[in-house]
């Protein structure tokens, strides 16, 4: 069982996530609306699966990136975006993003990526 | 690992052999050698025996001698014993096989001889031996005594008297034995050297037999291997020289390898790119914000922690507009690169960069969406048609066409200072602000939105304090946009009323015909003609009456293109479009009357050669020849056969076309008049009246028949 | 057809005249007209432009307009080659400026320069050409802009 954690400042992002995840692999153990809750909530419950949105207020996805992974290298994160950009992509993926899909996606798709990420 | 043996299976046995030969070779040689030693002490310990014989006669007789002089015997006797001794040891040796001394010193071994020869010989030789050899024993024993008693005395002389006889009658014997032993011997030694050599010749030949093989294999191997790299490096070649993708390798360090596809070059339209670096390549053609993020991509790519699939839908470079200086001039082109990686056993060793030309596709791609868009325009603009109150639209469309012309003109005039473009923005707002109205009424909500676009853009040009021609930029453009769109709905509408004919009308196919007429007489002549036609649909006109409007139109057109339209090499000479034009129509009047017009651009009637010709035939008096109208010259046209073409062809020629347009106009009551310029064009003008006799008892006789 | 690209022709030649003598340039109200001839004066120096957008941006300015400017830089020389060659330079500055100014989807050509009317064939129907009148001091030159 994975521990999943979805960062996405839109709640209706937040709860289609929630909503999408494959509930046999993935146990949900918080949301975050921004970076900066999104790193308080890394430290208390450790997730090792992360969704994450790019655009955020506080901190947003690049940084946040950053820091989980300077946390926890082997954190394994989901970028879900709607910035349909190559250069954002290349630096989600440099800063040590596993995955990219972006907004708007499919529940396949979602749960396609997830899977991905976490066979790798 | 095996499969490397399996290719080298009969080279590694080959090696095999030959070492093991080597070694045997070498082996023979070292017992060999050996045996020549052993066989070379077998040959002079029997030489030995040659001397040992002599020797032990000679001290025998010496002892003899020395016996009867008194002498000392001790030299003589030990000289025998150890004589006779070495011989007798010797001779057992070669019986029977086993030790003696050797001639160097020390002992030797001697292998019993078995040959019968030998053994022949030694039988002799231990006959004569033996007893010789008790019977010196003996004496030698009898000799060493201290003190010998006088019996003894007798006996010794006795033992020495019967040796000596026995030597003098044997030893020569002996001798002769031990030399045909040593003779024996020798000969063996020979024979064996014989043979020995004989085998290391024999494995020396094999094993060099073997050699030549490892040569022979080793060289088939290396040359299938040759024309295997050769011919898997002529296959690559061959790919990379059809393939229709640039492609490259890529290393770490960005280095682009040395093999290349000749598309590459054919893309950038430069020379070889092979070792250049993807950063110096890259750089000169795309943007430096671009490049950072493709030296970005690749650097990922080769990151094996990063899935390739997810990368390649980050590639930056999918669709790159660049421009190539292609034969000097400048092209520019759309690209898409795709990067793959060159995995070895899961190592990532290079990425693969395929460049591929989709300038094409990206043509069609946009070719598509301008149609696309075309097509949605049309598609609102029928909407628009179907809920605008259609028999207005023409009325409108032709008004505001006026409109837009006038607005056109007020932009036009010159203006000086900022009051007077405010009067012509204000002009302007009047005449849109009808227009406005007009299409709003007629449902036509493109157009009024754009006037009330207008309407905004003068409004906030009023409020600024200096007005100059550039403010009315934007207004510009929305006239151009609002006569590009009555042009669509013309197009629209046309294209909407040729539908809607076509099911219903009878006689769209003599339209066609008219059509085909024209083409057909236009390629016989070989002049290229624009030929537009309309008004024959005419469904209510009696078939005959039809039949009749179709010959003179037939007529008009032959005439038109064979004797009006230039060929194209004089139009452009005389400035004119190369192609000429010919607008056949039939209208039909409110009051009934059926007007056939046809006009050309062509070279017009030359009113003097018609003179001319007329004259010639006597048709006008040659005094008369000033005085002629041009309306009489056209009566006399459309009454008689007169040609101005030197050659009659199938279209014109033989003065037919107007006289059979005269004839046809006399029947049905129609007149014809012309109007023409020369070098500029004519139009013939034919108005038929509403009920030509013909027609009207046609009309009656169907009457009678309802 | 945008205002901006609009724009940039017509400001480049503002700008082009900013740098003489007489810097003010009066912008006439712009107008449509269907082919080159009906906006044409005696000297006209036209870039072609390809690409995303096709069409033509052509100066066409009177010999004394050019005169004018030719006195005005200390030249002497009014020749008919003199005056073909400030014409175009003017259609140099504009091809230059578009070049920087307009996207990837412009490709713009040399100047194509001649006396009288350009000899450049009018695009397909329905595109019209916006002529932009300019005067210079006392003379009125043309500028005229076709893209679609």
């Amino acid at each position: 069982m994975h521990r999943l954690m979805i960062v996405d400042d839109s709640k209706l992002i937040r709860q289609r996530i929630a909503r999408e995840y494959d509930a046999d692999t993935f146990e949900l153990i918080g949301t975050a609306e921004n970076g900066a809750d999104a790193i308080d909530l890394f430290e208390q419950s450790s997730p090792d699966v992360v969704t994450m949105d790019l655009t955020m207020p506080k901190l947003d996805g690049i940084d946040c990136i950053e820091q989980l992974i300077s946390r926890d290298p082997s954190t394994k994160i989901l970028v879900i975006s709607a910035l349909n950009d190559t250069s954002i992509g290349i630096e989600a993926l440099e800063k040590g993003a596993m995955g990219f899909i972006t907004k708007p996606f499919s529940g396949a798709d979602l749960k396609a990526a997830l899977k991905e990420i976490i066979d790798d | 690992m095996s499969k490397v043996f399996g290719r080298y299976a009969a080279i590694i046995a080959t090696v095999v052999v030959f070492l093991t030969l080597v070694l045997g070779v070498l082996g023979l040689n070292f017992y060999t050698s050996f045996q020549t030693e052993v066989t070379a002490e077998a040959v002079n310990i029997a030489g030995r025996q040659r001397m040992l014989s002599q020797r032990t006669a000679k001290s025998l007789s010496n002892l003899n001698y020395k016996f009867y002089t008194q002498d000392d015997l001790s030299i003589d006797i030990a000289e025998l014993k150890a004589a006779s001794a070495l011989f007798d040891r010797s001779l057992k040796a070669f019986t029977n096989g086993g030790e003696t001394n050797s001639t160097k010193g020390g002992a030797a071994f001697l292998e019993q001889v078995t040959s019968d020869r030998g053994r022949e010989i030694l039988s002799q030789a231990n006959e004569l031996w033996g007893p010789f050899y008790d019977r010196l024993s003996t004496m030698v024993d009898l000799a060493e005594r201290s003190s010998l008693p006088i019996s003894g005395q007798r006996q010794l002389s006795g033992l020495i008297a019967d040796n000596v006889s026995y030597a003098n009658s044997n030893i020569n014997q002996i001798l002769k034995l031990m030399n045909d032993l040593t003779n024996y011997q020798e000969g063996q030694a020979t024979a064996s050297a014989d043979t020995s050599r004989l085998i290391q010749t024999l494995g020396i030949i094999a094993s060099l037999v073997c050699f030549a093989i490892i040569l022979f294999l080793i060289f088939g191997q290396l040359q299938r291997a040759d024309r295997k790299a050769l011919l898997a490096q002529r296959e690559t070649r061959k790919i990379f020289e059809t393939v229709d993708q640039g492609l490259f390798l890529i290393d770490r360090d960005f280095n682009m390898g040395s093999q290349q596809s000749k598309e590459l070059e054919r893309i950038f339209s430069s020379g070889f790119l092979a070792g250049k670096n993807l950063h110096t390549f890259i750089s000169d053609i795309v943007s430096s914000t671009d490049l950072e993020k493709v030296l970005r991509y690749v650097r990922l790519l080769f990151d094996p922690h990063k899935k390739q699939k997810l990368l390649q839908d980050l590639n930056p470079l999918k669709k790159l507009p660049i421009q190539v200086q292609d034969q000097g001039e400048l092209t520019s082109k759309y690209l898409r690169f795709s990067f793959s990686r060159v995995e070895n056993n899961g190592k990532i060793e290079g990425v693969l960069a395929s460049v591929s030309d989709i300038s094409n596709e990206i043509r069609l791609e946009n070719e598509l969406i301008e149609e696309t868009k075309r097509s949605e325009k049309q598609l609102e603009m029928i909407s628009v048609l179907l809920s605008a109150d259609a028999n207005m639209l023409p009325e409108f469309i032709k008004s505001s066409d006026r409109t837009y012309e006038k607005i056109n003109q007020i932009f036009r005039n010159p203006a000086r200072n900022s009051s007077e473009f405010k009067i012509k923005a204000d002009s302007v707002l009047t005449l849109v602000h009808a227009t406005k109205g007009e299409s709003s009424l007629l449902g036509l909500t493109i157009i009024s939105e754009t006037c009330h676009e207008i309407e905004d853009k003068i409004d906030q040009l009023k409020l600024k304090n200096d007005i100059g021609g550039d403010d009315f930029l934007s207004l510009t453009i929305l006239l151009d946009r609002l006569i590009s769109t009555n042009e669509q709905m013309k197009s629209v509408m046309s294209a909407v009323a040729g539908h809607s004919q076509s099911p219903q009308t009878i006689d769209s196919g003599e339209t066609q015909n008219l059509i085909k007429l024209a083409t057909d007489v236009s390629r016989r002549q070989h002049k290229e003609v624009a030929f537009s036609t309309g008004g024959f649909d005419m469904p209510h006109l009696a078939p005959d009456l039809r039949k009749n409007i179709l010959s003179l139109a037939s007529q008009l057109v032959r005439n038109a293109i064979s004797h009006g339209i230039e060929s194209s090499d004089i139009r452009k000479t005389l400035g004119k479009s190369e192609q000429g034009s010919v607008k056949l129509c039939l209208l039909q009047e409110n009051s009934g009357k059926l007007i056939l017009s046809c006009e050309d651009d062509g070279a017009g009637i030359n009113f003097e050669s018609i003179k001319l010709e007329a004259s010639k035939n006597g048709l006008i008096k040659a005094e008369d020849i000033d005085r002629v109208s041009s309306k009489q010259l056209l009566q006399l046209m459309l009454k008689n056969r007169l040609s101005t073409r030197t050659a009659a062809d199938a279209d014109a020629g033989r003065g037919a076309g107007l006289s059979v347009l005269g004839s046809i106009s006399d029947q049905l009551g129609a007149r014809v008049s012309l109007q023409t310029r020369q070098g500029v064009g004519a139009k013939f003008i034919i108005s038929i009246p509403k009920t030509a006799p013909e027609m009207a008892t046609k009309k009656l006789t169907e009457a009678s028949y309802a | 057809m945008k205002e901006e690209n609009l724009r940039v022709f017509l400001s480049s030649i503002v700008k082009y005249f900013a740098h003489t003598s007489d810097p003010s340039v009066n912008v006439g109200a712009p107008y449509l007209v269907d082919e080159i001839k009906d906006a044409c004066k005696d000297y006209t120096g036209l870039i072609s432009i390809s690409g995303d957008y096709n069409g033509v941006c052509y100066f066409s300015a009177p010999a004394v307009l050019l005169r004018h400017l030719i006195l005005s830089v200390g030249e002497t020389d009014t020749s008919e080659s003199m005056m073909l060659d400030a014409v175009g330079e003017v259609a140099n500055t504009l091809s230059g400026n578009a070049r920087k100014e307009l996207g990837k989807g412009f490709e713009i050509s040399a100047p194509h320069i001649t006396k009288g009317l350009p000899t450049m064939e009018t695009e397909g129907e329905g595109n019209r050409i916006y002529a932009i009148p300019i005067q210079w001091k006392s003379y009125k030159a043309m500028l005229g802009i076709s893209l679609h």
